[in-house]
């Protein structure tokens, strides 16, 4: 049987006055795939920051993988196995792509002091890198810099780089955001098709129901930094309360 | 990879062409325009600080307005030592003066590299002008603004330079220097493109994403901080023999300044950039001032227009299609 990767356990975070993330408890099997949606504002990247360990939390517990990490610094999360890209593509413009996962591999392979080999020669790093590419489709333009690719394949770029580290929960803030219409299902298809063969547990944020629909089995409603919906789409995406605050932001 | 170190700026084989090309050109300099030849050593040994310079600047995204304060540490060690243990052997020199550079900048390091941008830029100034200020006010150590005379080194263990020429001296010395830059250059070749090299590049292009993949960025900037600043000591000792005299003004921050300028000129984005930019820096600046007492007019407008016309320096220009094209047709092996 499967375990817990993960335990939320009333987490919270205020920004002054406004409540961010209000005591949200949840909990996700190993393996499994959790969307989060929910209006602008929600605290959804909020909450995505406490469990990577961006920010700390005013109060609650975050369990990871049976032990408490609500602590623990950035880099020590990293160490554990968890992982997050950014809503905005946030990866090294001044490096080609084939050397933005080269040196991410290096990164998880704790290489990174070598000062005297190139980066390179490390054939087991250019393999990983390569198969990385391969998988997110961006073979073909491994020697172009991030300016020079699509939105799509930045963004896929920002998330090989994630999954790089390898990790066993991997946090997604907006993948298809600022994609367009006709690149985001395949931007998604590449996403969880890489997701399923390195095996890792994902939370997704995503604003764009058509993509939580097709992809999701499980999905969490946000508002107002609270949990608000927790089930299956076809359900939860059909309430009346949840579906009003949805539009509200569509139409707002 | 690949593509990037392909490019010319960034190719070991540049950094081999123009050593002989500087090999070359200092016997030929000599003989059409004498007393020329020297700026040509000169431009090598500034090659060298500004490398080290650009190690934090263009690869790790540090500004510093303060790396005059290491090349003083180094010239002042060359005085420092010859004044008080009468030391000549320059090697063993040159080995004090990292050692010390290694600790003062281990020390400011630690501070400043926690800052970024205009806070880390004024703070390593204000550093630098106290340790200025230090080799001013401390006469009776450091000569004050007199400075300290430096005589003729004892090179590679044995050879004693005092007993040569002036000529003669300037040409063994200068190949002494080349053959200091070559290494320095090879050692710094190697590090932009290690892991550690990239790993500096990560944080200059997105040091939160560089957390977010396990990087303690502050070590890593400390470690980029250190190691250019023994690049610019290493420069700072070369220098004084050949300046026959070390000053205070070698740690002023106008010394800073030309770091910058150098990067820039030759483009910092190039591992060649700040090489070029060192060499053709100083023929520009001793015609300048050649010309005329206000040449550091000349060279304000040098720099604007290089930032204005080509952001990416010298070797922005010649890395473009259109140049590369002109080499392949005239079968130059670059
Ligand atoms: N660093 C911060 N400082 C102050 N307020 C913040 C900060 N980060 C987020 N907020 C606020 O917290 C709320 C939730 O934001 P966020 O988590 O970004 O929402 P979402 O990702 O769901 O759109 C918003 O009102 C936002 O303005
Ligand atoms: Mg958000």
């Amino acid at each position: 049987m499967l375990g817990k990767i993960l335990q939320v356990s009333g987490l919270r975070k205020y920004f002054g006055g406004v409540k961010a993330v209000d005591g949200v408890s949840f909990t996700m099997d190993e393996g499994e795939r959790l969307f989060i949606v929910g209006p602008n504002g929600a605290g959804k990247t909020t909450l995505v920051n406490l469990i990577s360990g961006y920010i700390m939390p005013d109060s609650g517990t975050i369990m990871f993988d049976g032990r408490d990490v609500t602590r623990l610094s950035l880099a020590s999360r990293v160490g554990v196995g968890i992982a997050r890209s950014f809503q905005l593509v946030n990866v090294f413009w001044g490096l080609t792509v084939l050397e933005n996962l080269s040196i991410a591999v290096a990164s998880r392979l704790k290489v990174n002091t070598n000062m005297f080999k190139s980066l390179e020669s490390y054939k087991a790093v250019l393999e990983e890198a390569l198969e990385l590419a391969e998988l997110s489709g961006l073979t073909e333009v491994l020697d172009k810099r991030p300016s020079e690719i699509s939105q799509g394949d930045r963004k896929l770029l920002d998330i090989a780089i994630t999954l790089a580290l390898k990790p066993k929960l991997v946090m997604l803030d907006e993948p298809t955001s600022g994609v367009s219409t006709r690149e985001k299902f395949e931007v998604m298809d590449r996403v969880l098709k890489t997701l399923h063969r390195f095996g890792a547990s994902s939370i997704i944020v995503e604003h764009d129901m058509e993509v939580v629909k097709k992809y999701s089995n499980r999905v969490l409603v946000m508002h107002e930094g609270k949990i608000i919906g927790d089930g299956a789409p076809s359900d939860i995406l059909s309430k009346e309360d949840v579906r009003r605050i949805l539009l509200g932001e569509a139409y707002a | 990879m690949v593509a990037a170190s392909r490019e010319l700026g960034n190719s070991l084989r540049a950094l081999i062409a123009l050593s002989i090309l500087i090999a070359v050109l200092y016997p030929i300099i000599g003989w059409l325009r004498p007393g020329f030849e020297v700026i040509l050593t000169y431009g090598v040994i500034l090659a060298i600080a500004a490398l080290g310079f650009n190690l934090l600047f263009g690869y790790t995204g540090l500004l510093s307005f303060g790396h005059a304060a290491f090349f003083g540490v180094g010239a002042y060690t060359i005085g420092l030592t010859l004044k008080y243990l009468n030391l000549r052997a320059l090697e063993a020199q040159i080995f004090i003066a990292v050692v010390a550079a290694l600790l003062f900048s281990a020390l400011t390091g630690f501070i400043v590299v926690r800052y970024r941008g205009i806070f880390f830029a004024i703070l390593i100034l204000v550093i630098a002008q106290t340790l200025w200020g230090f080799y001013v006010k401390f006469y009776h150590i450091t000569g004050g603004t007199d400075g300290i005379r430096i005589l003729r080194p004892v090179i590679l263990g044995f050879y004693d330079t005092r007993g040569l020429g002036y000529d003669d001296f300037n040409m063994i010395y200068h190949y002494y220097a080349l053959a200091w830059f070559i290494l320095m250059a090879y050692l710094m070749w190697r590090i932009i493109n290690s892991p550690f090299g990239y790993t500096l590049k990560m944080i200059r292009d997105a040091e939160d994403r560089a957390q977010t993949l396990g990087i303690d960025t502050f070590k890593f900037k400390l470690a980029a901080f250190i190691i250019s600043a023994l690049y610019v000591a290493v420069s700072g000792a070369l220098y004084a023999p050949l300046n026959r005299i070390v000053t205070p003004d070698l740690a002023y921050w106008t010394v800073s300044g030309k770091m910058v300028f150098m990067s820039i000129l030759g483009g910092f984005t190039y591992y060649m950039g700040p090489i070029v930019g060192a060499l053709i820096y100083v023929y520009f600046e001793t015609v300048a001032q050649a010309i005329t007492v206000h040449w550091f007019l000349i060279m304000g407008v040098l720099i604007i227009a290089t930032m204005v016309l080509t952001p990416t320096g010298l070797m922005g220009l010649v890395d473009r299609p259109s140049f590369k094209k002109t080499l392949s047709l005239l079968k130059l092996p670059i």
